[in-house]
């Protein structure tokens, strides 16, 4: 998808909803602004910090958690609609095999990598939040339903690998360059709920889920055949920003500004 | 000559003056709001509560009696809060004098410091409350003959408070209520009538207990002991009106307007006599009268009379008093919708005050009103009609021309009224309101007014055949002065005209076109909100209500408190957060100097609840329009918001599943969170009446599943605050 067809989409789903209607907002408040920590088990793959049940190393690492911080910016423009802009950023982890040729052309066989690289994202999503008229929510107060568009400007970087050479002297003279540090962006479809709690009229604590599915079907096409093997980086990092974000507990402390 | 000028002006001022003073009106509550009517109910029950600390008894009666403590302090408050309490009146100021006259020599009730005060009903009743207050209803003060009388009710129930006998009848009750539900299921029925049975013995003998030491109280007063004898008699007969006057067939009647005989009853049903003990009688909560009579009599005669009086305050007060409180009475049967008791009671006010232009408007409503219930063909709440035949006395003339009445013939009756009450006094707005209304049900009953009423007056020479006037429309003749009127026909064309003009908003409403246009608008309003643009309003009365239903005693009586004081308090907060200038009516938040205040909030609640029960009429005026106006005038404000908040803590349900789970272990993570997630309910309500023309936006008539948390109530106070300001 292009980057044009991306903002196109955004145009469509986004303009029939900025208009002016009745908005109470919280006490004629509309706009708030609330630091969001979403987070999740690190199950499939390490954190950055190597934890996690699929840790970089010899065995498990025990439990880790993937977390993100958001600064989710969202005005109310309906009595039960709010939109909203989020920019985050975070880090995690992954480890993958991969192989590269003998440095001696003479030797049989590939030189085996053992990686662990860091993937660095930062996130900008527009979100759509529909509070619910039946459990007397009133945007941005209330339980919701939201939908929207995310994209991860996403870089990756080899941290560390354990190199299991062809030849017995290979690792004095080095290996070939394993795979070019990605850099990439990622489109995704996210959607969840959540209730927005408000306290003493400006103290917003904010809890949810969130669900999300990439644009790109092929990268889902390869999950479920589970072979990530002789793929690049990049690849690899879309695999792993993939279960990264499929699912994730938000939970959050904000204000309401104006 | 000027001299005697001087003193022709002087002696019509006086003689104006006298007119004046006996120009009747409602009573209503005056000068410092007591003490019992503001503070709040959680205190008075705590301060209670710590009395009962120091005593003895054991668990089960203590927490009885705290639940007592409870319940009474708040029933009695919400009857002191609504408006229907009158305090420092004539009445209740006499009342107090009666009960002053009265020596109480016991400790216990003198700690009580009885005292009391009015209840604007119609009923014949007297009561008494544990703290001490007794209530004496406007019905019974017109019905009783003299002061002793009243001594001697008041006497009674001085027993009732010294005997803490309604605490009494709490326990008896819990423990027959506990006996009776340790019996089998299957015997029900018979457990409740034997329940309800044992109640009731139990109610009479405090009953009896009261009349027997409530005599002597009244014994040693100055008062006439055979005064009693009579006031059995009085609340044996309490059913029929204070005074049993044959109604004047010719009442409605003019010199060509004259009903056909069948419409009057030729036999009425005779007044039954004062029986022994029915099977009746023993249900009910007091004995019979003539039982209660017979203990008495002896007592009664046996005491000396010598200085004892009926009156010891000076008499004409007595009959002042009385003469008001029959006043009220046709007002009272009217806004409890009894209209063939309104316009029979007012028919006998009339006899006192023959002018009265508020008690002949009573009969012009209660005329309408009926009107608009046989139109709508709406259930009552009031259903007079099905017990007709079981009327007793005169007044049943009355319910049987009402019952016998058409649509059409009742239309042109009210008309005819209510048309003459205007011409009397074209300024009362009340009429034009009702008129306005009224001539639309008229034109629509009636679509010529040429063609139905033309009859010519019968000249002077041939006299009215009232025998012909059975056979034919002896209507027709209805409004031969009237038809002389170049205004009653102008009346009618605009009658004819908003009448057409309502029509084909009906019509337009059903076709496919206007159902849409509904179905938009409400969609619309649901995603947007309304947008009245109003700046000032009066909010009355917030009510909140807490329920809790894993509970025996459901209503959460002091968190209902708290939590309506917090609504209250949010309210005007939140008024101030927001575009909008309001006044906040609450009983619960007066000081004592604002008896006007008191006042106009009873009114206000006379005239939500009337909205209410007709919510299905098209527009009505009010009972009491005029009052409605001048209200708006006063707090500069056409628009009153009634809100309330109703919550409810449910029963958590999904136990039963959990249990399921330790056969089947997999849905435990799913059935877990759900059984132990509290279960909230809660129903905010806010409607908006523009009290001058019935008119009413509902903001607000939401049911939640969410907990009445603050947040929740702050958003939707602002939300509603914010509907009505926006434009």
């Amino acid at each position: 998808m292009t980057t044009t067809t991306y903002f196109l989409l955004l145009f469509i789903f986004f303009f029939p909803f900025i208009s002016s209607a009745q908005t109470p907002g919280y006490l004629g408040k509309r706009a708030s602004l609330i630091i969001n920590s979403s987070t999740f088990p690190a199950i499939k793959g390490p954190t950055r910090n190597n934890k996690g049940l699929e840790s970089f190393g010899p065995e498990s690492n025990g439990i880790g958690l993937n977390y993100e911080f958001e600064a989710d910016f969202s005005y109310a423009y309906k009595r039960y609609k709010s939109l909203g802009l989020t920019v985050g950023h975070y880090s995690t982890a992954q480890e993958f095999f991969t192989s590269t040729d003998p440095v001696d052309s003479s030797v049989d066989g590939q030189d085996e990598h053992r990686v662990f690289s860091e993937i660095s994202v930062t996130s900008i999503s527009l979100i759509r939040k529909k509070f619910r008229i039946g459990k007397g929510g009133l945007a941005p107060f209330g339980n919701y339903l939201f939908g929207g568009l995310r994209a991860n400007f996403a870089t990756g970087s080899i941290l560390e690998k354990t190199t299991t050479y062809a030849s017995p002297t290979g690792a004095d003279f080095g290996h070939g360059e394993i795979l070019p540090d990605p850099k990439f962006t990622q489109f995704l479809f996210i959607y969840g709920f959540g209730n927005n709690l408000i306290f003493k009229d400006r103290i917003i604590f904010s809890m949810g889920m969130r669900f999300s599915l990439p644009f790109k079907p092929s990268t889902l096409a390869t999950l479920t055949t589970g072979d990530a093997a002789g793929r690049d980086f990049e690849d690899k990092a879309r695999f792993r920003l993939f279960y990264h974000e499929f699912f994730r507990i938000n939970i959050g402390v904000g204000v309401l500004l104006f | 000559m000027q001299t005697k000028l001087t003193q022709l002006i002087i002696c019509l001022f006086f003689f104006s003056i006298s007119l004046a003073a006996q120009q009747p009106s409602l009573l209503k509550a005056e000068g410092n709001i007591p003490d019992d009517f503001l503070t709040p109910s959680t205190i008075k029950y705590k301060a209670e509560v710590e009395e009962l600390k120091g005593k003895k008894s054991d668990r089960k009666t203590k927490k009885d009696k705290k639940r007592f403590l409870l319940e009474t302090n708040f029933s009695i408050d919400d009857i002191l809060q609504s408006g229907m309490v009158l305090f420092n009146d004539p009445a209740t100021k006499y009342i107090n004098k009666v009960l002053a006259n009265l020596s109480i020599e016991d400790t216990y009730l003198k700690s009580k410091n009885p005292r009391a005060y009015i209840l604007n009903s119609s009923a014949v009743n007297a009561f008494a409350t544990d703290q001490g207050i007794i209530f004496i209803t406007l019905g019974l003060l017109a019905t009783l003959e003299n002061e002793a009388q009243l001594a001697f009710i008041l006497s009674h129930e001085l027993i009732h408070i010294k005997h803490r006998h309604s605490l009494d009848k709490f326990i008896e009750s819990k423990k027959i209520d506990k006996k009776n539900s340790q019996n089998k299921k299957n015997m029900e029925e018979v457990n409740v009538s034997r329940a309800s049975f044992s109640k009731a013995m139990y109610s009479q003998q405090l009953e009896t207990e009261a009349d027997e030491e409530g005599i002597e109280i009244f014994l040693r007063s100055k008062y006439d002991p055979k005064a009693v004898l009579n006031t059995f008699n009085i609340l044996h007969y309490s059913y029929l009106p204070f005074e049993n006057e044959v109604f004047d067939t010719a009442f409605f009647q003019d010199e060509y307007f004259i009903f056909p005989r069948q419409f009057w009853r030729h036999y009425l049903n005779e007044i039954s006599p004062m029986k022994e003990d029915s099977e009746e009688a023993k249900k009910s909560s007091h004995p019979s009268s003539s039982v209660r009579l017979e203990k008495l009599k002896e007592r009664v005669s046996n005491s000396p009379t010598n200085g004892k009086k009926e009156f010891i305050l000076p008499k004409k007060d007595f009959f002042e008093i009385q003469k008001r409180a029959r006043y009220h009475i046709p007002f009272l049967n009217l806004y409890n919708e009894n209209f063939p008791e309104a316009i029979y009671t007012s028919y006998l006010v009339l006899k006192y005050y023959p002018n009265d232009y508020e008690i002949r408007k009573v009969i012009g409503k209660a005329l309408y009103m009926e009107l608009k219930y046989q139109l709508e063909e709406k259930d009552r709440s009031n259903d007079y009609k099905e017990n007709n035949s079981e009327i007793e006395g005169e007044s049943q003339q009355v319910y049987h021309f009402l019952n016998l009445l058409t649509k059409s013939e009742l239309v042109i009756l009210a008309m005819k009224y209510n048309w003459n009450l205007h011409l009397e006094n074209k300024e009362d707005q009340e009429t034009i309101f009702l008129l306005e209304d009224l001539s639309k049900k008229f034109a629509k009953q009636f679509d010529s007014l040429e063609y139905y009423f033309s009859a010519k007056p019968p000249t002077p020479e041939s006299e009215v055949d009232s025998t012909t006037s059975e056979t034919s429309a002896y209507w027709s003749y209805a409004f031969v002065n009237e038809m002389q009127n170049e205004d009653f026909k102008k009346n009618y064309d605009k009658g004819m005209a908003a009448y057409k003009k309502e029509k084909a908003r009906e019509e337009y409403y059903e076709s496919n076109e206007g159902q849409k246009e509904i179905v938009d608008r409400l969609k619309k309003e649901r995603e947007s909100g309304k947008s009245i643009g109003i700046k000032k309003i009066a909010v009355v009365n917030p009510f909140y209500i807490s329920l809790d239903a894993r509970k025996d005693e459901t209503v959460q009586l002091v968190r209902s408190e708290e939590k309506q004081n917090y609504f209250s308090n949010s309210i005007l907060k939140i008024a101030k957060q927001s575009e909008i200038e309001i006044d906040l009516l609450d009983v619960t938040k007066l000081s004592p100097n604002e008896s006007e205040k008191f006042n106009d909030i009873a009114e206000l609640n006379h005239y939500f609840n009337q909205q209410m029960n007709h919510y299905d009429f098209s527009l009505s005026p009010s009972f009491n329009q005029n009052k409605a106006n001048a209200i708006a005038e006063k707090y500069g404000t056409d628009y009153f918001l009634w809100t309330g908040v109703i919550s409810l803590r449910e029963k958590n349900k999904g136990w039963g599943l959990v249990a399921l789970s330790a056969l089947f272990i997999y849905p435990l993570p799913l059935v877990l969170p759900y059984a132990i997630t509290p279960k909230y309910d809660m129903m905010y309500y806010a409607i908006l009446f523009d009290v001058k023309t019935g008119q009413r936006s509902i903001l607000k008539m939401d049911y939640f599943d969410k907990r009445d948390s603050k947040g929740m109530l702050n958003a939707h106070i602002y939300d509603v605050f914010y509907q009505i300001s926006s434009d």
